[in-house]
């Protein structure tokens, strides 16, 4: 079989045997945190009510995103929709270069990197720094970031004091405690020199026009706050209608991530502050479809329900394995199986939907109830149909559902299946290499032994006396 | 490795006029859905499933026509294929009465959940389905839920329990193997006794390095836990796991847990 | 794209009708109501923040300058006194020695930030707290600067036990309106913290490494 460029990826992170066991202590480590005991809360009745509060929110999201753009304006605020990411960056970009934007800082935001803002922002010659700790180090690594909420997890310490001595010029540590002090001070300049703010959006509060920003840092309230321009990119579904609502997903979001009741800063901001002695002078808020629509309009539209708090990823055996660098996409782990293909296309991302073993711990843990194995099996029916399965595949499974709608002819390929494998038996009986397809089994396993009856002819042959 | 043990059934395979446990007169019938794993690749386990439901009183069928639930095809997303096995699959259960016991959660949970969901826009096949679906039962539910079965696990040897992630997940199967191991001697998987095995159907074979990074992962734990037998619910993860565990050279048998079960007095 | 058309595409999509039907869930009463005070210390501390006990304006003033001296701090910026809900804070460390060195009515731009950055501590109120996570409200607007609780490394709040909530669902049910009367409204949990560097935690990363809370009862 022809290694696909997923193939090659996910063997070239498994491979990276000091990497891949970073990112499965993290991974562990978190999914140990999530907060499964009913002690203060019950999760059980929690979890039903976000899943509640996002479905609805979908069903009423042209609703809810008027009302917000109303609001928005109404508290001195800009809205600006943009049908895909060129709209997006351009808006941002022009609305850089109007202002004499010379310098941006930024909060972590997924769509920023799905729209790649700052490659546009750059590109226009404003000069542009992450801000949050993980995103920071992984800009200066030229990386990308695996992980929904732990962008650098697959980085240990050391690599970081690596990172920050060759490219700050700082000398070596890897005491956390340091290295973070020493970003401290580096990027505490950046926040107040800049002119503009750019951050992501957790939720957004349709009556009240406000947008909220969930960190454990600091630095979204510095991005939000410093700059006299902010600008919030949004992806058009996170939003929900009141203030109550985001409450419920703001109680499920850090219980799912990281096990805290609430993350550190919950950050809601409105509009334009009048007569204040801080915060921006401007409030753009740019909502992003880029393929949503589209997606909301098949069977996996409830993916849109997701509020990026990243318990899926963490449980995930295959995520544990490959890390998020494996799935080569912007969103990963079991999320980004089903997204990506949804907004990317499944011509070419259709594979990481088979990149699972449908365990189901993904939904289990998810605080929404996102019904991801069933999606994932849905966007490999579309694989199917547009017909990437190999070819071997394609025939095997024609050929498998006609024997076994024949008992007859069920039987008859049970014995052949029973003489080829006789020919390949090993002294113990396991056989130790199979042939063609079959030896992606072989290579890392062997196979049971070849019987000479099956089942149905022992049960044939077995006296059953009288009844 | 236990020399020459290539999964050699520990039950009896009595015949039914010579049987040394009388089918009571108010035997329970029950409709067998041995599986196409184990039809093929294990028949011993659908025999000691058969001895473990006789035991328990159960006048046990096998309704012949019977092949694959489809859900391999399904799994793969070949969901034309699924239909056809899955349609093929409710002529053959909805001609049998009574309930249908299945030793794999993983069939369990394509017969019970997926096949209606397949053929709910099915005229001829959609209510029958549904009704398959209602009386089609895990082994351990049965056993456990059903009908109370005083039947139990032995084991000489340490025993590591691995619950299938469909089985565990989507049929609810917690408690019921619990019970069935009762107070026998246990060996602790820990934090990785629910992880995947890496098995996953065409996953194991398709993305074979990872599938072997994730069966490593178990038999590490399994190995860590010191146990002597390794058993489960399901044959796909016991093939893959005993096949890594043989490579390995490592010391543990590995069983459904049909075949050690026994009941008082056999 | 216009605003019009973009709902109208949202519209079209949603016309598949592919997103669950999901039964209204009833609204989750979380927290309990008993001894909201000690389940407010106990969450605070185990977020890492430090709790303070007062009964009077003048046990505030001297718990204040007690926590500014600790850590020998210079300078201060502090909310608008009528925000604090305990007068005379400010030029109590004034007397001390310490400089205010920003002063709420002083106009907004980057010498206010500038010189807000120098500061060793900075002093706020807050509209209440929840009582399961230890977490401060705070209402930033006119006379309640943003930075005062973010670019200090300490940040001292006061807090009244009598405007403790049971939880954010519980305040958020309660106070249904209370995004109108602020421009940022801020949940604060404990210090500033990441676990970004392997998942070793380290406070103080980019807001405030000291949170001390001091409870008026």
């Amino acid at each position: 079989m022809a290694k696909s460029a997923l193939d090659r990826r996910i063997a070239k992170e498994l491979a990276n045997s000091h990497k891949s066991e970073v990112v499965l202590t993290a991974s562990k480590r978190l999914t140990k945190l999530r907060v499964t005991s009913d002690e203060f809360a019950p999760m059980d009745a929690l979890k039903a009510q976000a899943r509640s509060i996002r479905m609805k929110s979908l069903e009423d999201l042209p609703d809810l995103l008027g009302l917000f753009a109303d609001n928005v304006q109404r508290r001195g605020g800009s809205v600006f929709f943009a049908g895909d990411g060129d709209e997006a960056t351009q808006y941002i970009v022009k609305l850089a270069e109007a202002e004499a934007v010379s310098s941006v800082v930024k909060g972590k935001s997924m769509v920023t990197e799905e729209i790649e803002l700052n490659h546009a922002l750059e590109a226009a010659g404003m000069t542009v720094v992450e801000t949050d700790l993980g995103e920071y180090i992984l800009q200066i690594a030229g990386e990308t970031p695996s992980h929904i909420v732990a962008p650098a997890m697959h980085r240990s310490k050391e690599d970081v004091g690596e990172l920050f001595e060759e490219k700050l010029g700082l000398p070596y540590t890897s005491v956390a405690d340091e290295l973070n002090a020493a970003a401290r001070a580096i990027l505490r300049e950046k926040f107040l020199a800049a002119d503009m703010g750019i951050t992501g959006c957790n939720t957004a509060i349709a009556e009240a026009g406000t947008v909220c920003l969930v960190e454990n840092e600091g630095n979204g309230r510095l991005t939000s706050t410093a700059p006299r321009i902010l600008v919030v990119v949004m992806g058009m579904e996170r939003i929900v209608r009141n203030l109550e609502e985001a409450s419920v997903i703001l109680s499920v979001l850090a219980r799912s991530a990281t096990g805290q009741t609430l993350g550190t800063y919950i950050n809601m901001v409105s509009g334009v502050p009048v007569g204040e002695v801080d915060g921006p002078e401007q409030f753009h808020v740019v909502i992003v479809d880029n393929g949503r629509t589209d997606i909301l309009a098949g069977e996996t539209a409830e993916i849109l329900g997701c509020i990026r708090c990243g318990a899926c990823l963490n449980v995930c055996p295959i995520f544990q394995t490959i890390g998020g660098h494996g799935y080569g996409t912007v969103y990963t782990g079991p999320i980004g199986s089903v997204v990506s293909p949804g907004l990317l296309g499944v011509e070419d991302w259709g594979e990481l939907a088979h990149t699972s073993t449908l365990c189901g711990a993904c939904e289990e843990v998810c605080p929404i109830g996102l019904e991801i194995p069933r999606m994932l099996q849905h966007i490999r029916t579309q694989t199917v149909a547009a017909g990437h399965s190999p070819g071997w595949l394609k025939v095997g499974m024609k050929a498998y559902a006609s024997a076994a709608s024949d008992p007859k002819k069920w039987s008859r390929a049970q014995g052949f299946a029973g003489l080829g494998a006789g020919l390949l038996r090993s002294e113990d009986g396991w056989l130790k290499s199979l042939p063609g397809p079959g030896r992606g089994w072989t290579q890392v396993r062997d196979f049971p032994p070849p019987q000479r009856k099956t089942f149905r002819q022992r049960w044939g042959e077995r006296d059953h006396g009288t009844s | 490795m236990k020399a020459g043990a290539a999964c050699i059934s520990r039950k009896r395979w009595p015949s039914l006029a010579d049987s040394e446990v009388p089918i009571p007169a108010q035997a329970t019938p029950v409709q067998l859905f041995v599986t196409c794993l184990v039809d093929t690749l294990a028949p011993q386990i659908g025999e000691a499933t058969v001895a473990v439901l006789e035991q328990a009183g159960c006048l046990v069928a096998f309704p012949s026509g019977q092949t694959c639930c489809g859900q391999p095809a399904f799994n793969a997303g070949f969901n034309d294929e699924a239909v056809v096995m899955a349609r093929h699959t409710i002529d053959v259960l909805d001609a049998t009465e009574g309930p249908i016991v299945v030793p794999s959660g993983s069939c369990g949970d394509m017969i019970v959940h997926h096949i209606p969901e397949l053929l709910a826009d099915d005229v001829a096949y959609a209510a029958r389905a549904n009704a398959v679906s209602k009386r089609t039962r895990e082994l351990t539910q049965f056993l456990v839920d059903d009908i109370e079965s005083p039947a139990r696990v032995r084991s000489e040897e340490s025993v590591a329990y691995h619950p299938s992630c469909h089985g565990l997940r989507n049929l609810d199967l917690g408690t019921q193997p619990e019970v069935l191991l009762g107070d026998i001697r246990r060996a602790d998987l820990g934090d990785e006794a629910e992880v995947c095995c890496g098995f996953g159907g065409m996953f194991a074979i398709k993305q074979a390095a990872v599938s072997g990074e994730l069966l490593t992962r178990k038999l590490d734990a399994i190995d860590a836990s010191g146990a002597g037998v390794v058993c489960g619910g399901d044959l796909g993860c016991l093939m893959h796991l005993e096949g890594g565990a043989r490579r390995r050279g490592m010391d543990v048998s590995f069983n459904h847990i049909a075949e050690l079960i026994e009941t008082e007095g056999t | 794209m216009e605003r019009v058309e973009f709902l109208a595409r949202v519209t079209a999509a949603l016309g598949a009708k592919k997103v669950p039907q999901v039964p209204d869930a009833p609204a989750v009463a979380i927290g309990s109501s008993q001894d909201l005070v000690a389940q407010f210390v106990a969450a605070a501390s185990d977020v890492g923040a430090s709790i303070h006990r007062a009964s009077s304006g003048a046990e505030v003033r001297e718990l204040v300058l007690g926590i500014a001296t600790a850590i020998s701090a210079r300078s201060f910026i502090s909310w608008d006194e009528a925000h604090l809900g305990v007068l005379g804070i400010g030029p109590f460390l004034e007397v001390a020695g310490l400089e205010e060195v920003a002063k709420p009515g002083d106009s907004n731009g980057e010498s206010f930030l500038t010189a807000a950055e120098t500061a060793d501590v900075g002093v706020t109120g807050s509209i209440g707290g929840l009582a399961d996570s230890g977490t401060l409200i705070l209402n930033h607007g006119s006379g309640r600067a943003r930075i005062a609780s973010l670019l200090p490394p300490v940040h001292i709040a006061i807090l009244r036990a009598d405007q403790l909530h049971a939880s954010l669902v519980s305040f958020c049910q309660d106070n249904p309106d209370a995004l109108e009367a602020s421009s940022n409204l801020v949940f604060v949990t404990g210090p500033s913290r990441t676990g970004d560097i392997e998942m070793i935690l380290t406070t103080g990363v980019h807001g405030p490494k000291e949170v001390h809370i001091v409870i008026v009862e």
